[in-house]
């Protein structure tokens, strides 16, 4: 692809670009930021004063244009959005306090509401002529229902495959006995080896 | 671990020392093949059709396979292993069968 050498006519640097764009095209000059629309080839356009001229208008043009729709338009975003800024930050700290506020005061209602009847029911029974019992927190709803009696698992689960690592016979105890059958069906003792060095070995073939 | 442990009971051979397996396969007719190939000559508990949730690995805690116990002359338990103990397994079982050839 061959390139064509041409000159920004706001800042007067060299700028290499694509041969062939069309004359007309607009360019922007990397360095001075200036939009210009591509003229004739560069030996003509600097030399011949006339040319130079009109691509000089065509640039004003441009910039009029621009001056109509982008600059302004960026120079009044600027303090709309400093303003929107502020008064967005504004905004959302008020709401932010109001979420706070409002969170902390459903959930002082409910702390209250959970300690209330209690009292309620201690003043009752106060004023029927009973021994008001110690005040006790005592879970409510959900709390209260869903807990089993007891977090022990039921009988028949006791003891299967325990989880603690050092649950069962330790070192420097005496081997718990075991009596069952062997491989053939025979029944057996762990204390038949009293006597010996035994190597009792948990194996399985998989 | 068929060949360290087929070493230890040929190389023990005549002391008073035993290798008692605690067996976990659910099924023993499935393992009697094994058995023959691997010249599993020692005698093994059977833990159950439970298998790994049998009665005796249970009650011993034992939920890695294999696990060791090695258990003195007098039922004490001496030492545990998870896993293949390896070279310490053979020194600790000549340890203990010593112990007994000295307080003879």
């Amino acid at each position: 692809m061959s390139k064509q050498r041409i000159l920004c006519p706001e800042c007067q640097a060299p700028l290499n670009i694509d041969a062939s764009l069309p004359a007309g095209k607009k360019i922007k000059c990397p360095k001075c930021q200036a939009i210009f629309p591509l003229g004739e080839p560069i030996s003509q356009a600097v030399s011949a004063e006339p040319m130079a001229v009109a691509v000089a208008a065509e640039a004003e043009d441009e910039d009029d244009r621009d001056a109509d729709d982008d600059r302004p338009a960026r120079r009044r975003a600027g303090p709309r959005e400093k303003q929107g800024i502020g008064a967005g930050m504004t905004i959302t700290l008020i709401a932010a306090s109001l979420l706070v506020a409002g969170g902390l005061a459903v959930g002082t209602y409910f702390l209250v509401k959970s300690l209330i009847p209690s009292d309620a029911g201690a003043g009752d029974q106060a004023a029927a002529g009973q021994p008001a019992a110690p005040q006790k927190w005592q879970p409510t709803g959900l709390l209260a229902k869903g807990m089993p009696p007891q977090l022990t698992p039921p009988k028949d689960k006791q003891n299967v495959n325990p989880i603690q690592p050092n649950a069962g016979p330790q070192i420097g105890q005496v081997a718990p006995e075991i009596v069952a059958e062997d491989l053939d069906g025979q029944t057996f003792k762990l204390s038949d080896y009293r006597g010996k060095v035994v190597l009792l070995d948990f194996w399985g073939n998989w | 671990m068929y060949p360290h442990e087929r070493s230890l009971v040929k190389k023990m051979e005549g002391k008073p020392f035993a290798l008692i397996g605690v067996n976990s396969d659910r099924d023993r007719e499935q393992l009697r093949p094994t058995l023959a190939k691997e010249q599993i000559t020692w005698r093994s508990f059977w833990n159950g059709a439970g298998g790994t949730n049998g009665p005796i690995s249970s009650a011993w805690s034992v939920t890695g396979w294999p696990t060791l116990y090695l258990i003195d002359q007098k039922g004490v338990i001496r030492r545990r292993w998870t896993g293949s103990p390896g070279e310490a397994l053979d020194r600790e079982i000549e340890t203990l069968v010593n112990e007994i050839a000295a307080s003879e």
